[in-house]
């Protein structure tokens, strides 16, 4: 008798966040080559208002552009990465799918859950603190206020609705593993596509005009733009529940396209093999 | 009637008309073949799994065994609902393992070991393993800690238990990865070539672990295993699949007999003996047959010969350096079996 029913995600939740403070030496190196990337951008958005004309450039004066790029590095650490593409690449290339499809526990379920204990330790271990050193030389080096409680938390919403995006297509992406080896390589060409078009490496309005609102209204939006934006208060309220709104209709859309996508390929793997 | 609501009482697994077809694109080799395999559908059927019917009872350690590719790891992942059939249908207490719904109930009465994977967490401590097992299967941690220490007592866990799975040697982790498919206590323990690779200790620990398991417990167990020390160790019954056809199911002690009790003399001698008038003198009950060892190798059914009159003859014509006596082992039996694909 099954006394709670997430008890059993529990666990893979756990053992993702045990694992990855196991891994944390590693990360840590992937974080200081953040670290070192943000500086770098810093240096050049720095160079590129001095020379601007103007004191704004496409809405967006210098702390703020700052602060939208720190943040911007910092919330995909956390939201995008997740365990699926990882776990179910692996599953497929190495046929260690019957060990998973033996659990009395969704396919889709134990990959989510891992992703879910990934994305926490990533949260609690990195993200957290280093949110909180990059407030504090905001707030003392260019004299930003703090965020908003409110615009903290539908932050937080907006990163968890894009954990889901994230890691829903990520499942669905491992799956070209039945048709291609070169799986790897698509897994890069698509981080380097969303990340761009997220906005991580310009803000959106620097984007065509026509371009603007039809990436507002993509999936991508919630990876990077929409939370980062809510974050530093660039949205009103009306803005900030509608952008969440996309997000969220996204996440809940792309998860049941995942599970869709897990009952076709658990389907093909029962017929054709593993 | 009756003796078919008898059946499935005291059948754990019931096996019937089992058929898995794999489809695969026929490629014709070369460039030439690449490029026609783009514009033709052609595919060729393999019967991986092909009419095979069986039950296993409650209780009973069964060994499954075949050559590599003979359909056993197909018919294992049939049984664990990873595959479905493509005709026939296995029951497991009853359901199919393979239908979504029903895979549900069954998926937490059955523990795996494939023998060259592991379901423990390579990077964490080998108990935090076990936690997770146990939130996975929702065991109460009162019957988790008595379960753990059963496992510890027969399988030797306490030393590894803090210890990182991936430092873990391949018989430490063998042992772990045991005790893992059977924290939940499962009615029905899979084993599939779970002593691969292991020195003769630890083999000899893992199947007295196993078979002192079945005894507590009652656990079924199915072996598949190209060891036979394990399945003489281990199983009363054997089935033997080749090809994907089943091609025998009933006890070791009746493989034995319908192969007769062959005894083998090794002697080995610089003397030359006449093959023909020493099987003569036997009435053929002999086969003498000269090894690249250059040993002499003398094979008699032990029901007609003694091996006295087999060594008097040998001693009274050869001038004899060393001398040994074998009895045919399981796996020159199952040789024989594969080579001729009949029992």
């Amino acid at each position: 008798m099954q006394r709670n029913p997430f008890k059993k995600y529990r666990g893979f939740i756990k053992g993702a966040f045990l694992n990855f403070l196991a891994f944390r030496g590693e990360i840590f190196t992937w974080v200081l080559q953040d670290v070192i990337t943000t500086f770098i951008m810093v240096f050049l958005w720095f160079a590129i208002y001095k020379e601007s004309s103007s004191q704004i450039i496409n809405g967006f004066a210098y702390p703020q552009m700052i602060m939208y790029l720190v943040f911007i590095v910092l919330s995909s650490n956390w939201t995008s990465n997740g365990a699926s593409f990882q776990e179910v690449s692996h599953d497929i290339s190495d046929g260690n799918i019957a060990n998973s499809l033996t659990r009395p526990v969704s396919y889709r379920g134990q990959k989510f859950a891992l992703t879910l204990g990934n994305c926490l330790g990533n949260f609690l271990i990195f993200s957290v603190p280093l949110f909180i050193i990059a407030m504090l030389i905001f707030s003392l080096g260019l004299g930003q206020p703090w965020p908003q409680w409110y615009n903290i938390l539908f932050y937080l919403v907006a990163g968890c609705s894009a954990i889901v995006i994230t890691d829903s297509i990520d499942f669905m992406v491992a799956q070209l593993g039945f048709l291609t080896n070169s799986l790897f390589g698509i897994f890069l060409i698509k981080n380097s596509v969303f990340a761009f078009l997220a906005g991580q490496t310009i803000p959106y309005s620097f984007f065509p005009a026509w371009a603007q609102p039809v990436l507002e209204y993509l999936p991508f939006s919630g990876l990077g733009s929409t939370p980062v934006n809510i974050l530093i208060g660039r949205y009103d309220l009306l803005q900030t529940a509608i952008h969440l709104g996309v997000s969220l209709g996204w996440a809940i859309f792309l998860y049941i396209a995942s599970v869709v996508a897990n009952h076709l390929m658990i389907s093909h793997v029962e017929s054709a093999g593993g | 009637m009756l003796y078919f609501s008898r059946l499935e009482v005291i059948s754990m697994i019931q096996v019937s008309h089992l058929c898995k077809y794999f489809e695969r694109p026929y490629r014709e080799p070369g460039l030439k073949g690449a490029l026609k395999t783009l514009f033709t559908h052609k595919k060729i059927v393999t019967k991986a799994v092909d009419d095979i019917s069986f039950n296993v009872a409650d209780g009973e350690i069964v060994g499954y065994i075949g050559a590599n590719g003979a359909g056993k790891s197909t018919t294992i992942k049939m049984m664990t609902g990873i595959l479905t059939p493509t005709s026939g249908e296995v029951r497991f207490d009853g359901l199919r393992p393979y239908d979504p719904k029903e895979r549900k109930t069954i998926l937490k009465d059955i523990g795996v070991v494939f023998g060259q994977r592991t379901q423990l967490w390579w990077d964490l401590p080998l108990k935090d393993s076990f936690d997770l097992i146990r939130d996975i299967y929702d065991v109460p941690q009162d019957i988790y800690e008595k379960r753990l220490a059963y496992l510890d007592s027969i399988l030797g866990l306490q030393p590894i238990l803090m210890s990182q799975v991936r430092s873990l040697s391949l018989g430490q982790r063998m042992r772990a990865d045991l005790a893992a498919a059977l924290i939940h206590n499962p009615k029905v323990l899979f084993l599939d070539e779970p002593t691969i690779g292991l020195d003769v200790l630890v083999k000899d620990k893992i199947t007295d672990a196993i078979k002192k398991i079945n005894k507590d417990n009652k656990t079924t167990v199915i072996l598949t295993t190209h060891d036979m020390k394990d399945i003489q160790n281990l199983c009363q019954r054997v089935i033997i699949i080749d090809e994907g056809h089943l091609l025998y199911d009933g006890t070791l002690t009746a493989i034995r007999k319908r192969f007769g009790d062959i005894r083998h003399v090794y002697v080995l001698s610089k003397d030359e003996l006449d093959f023909a008038a020493a099987e003569a003198f036997f009435h053929n009950d002999v086969t003498i047959a000269k090894l690249d060892d250059g040993y002499l190798e003398v094979s008699y059914d032990a029901d007609k010969l003694e091996p006295k009159e087999i060594l008097n003859y040998l001693l009274a014509h050869l001038n004899v350096k060393d001398i040994r006596i074998d009895e045919t082992t399981l796996s020159s039996i199952v040789k024989k079996i594969y080579a001729a694909k009949s029992v």
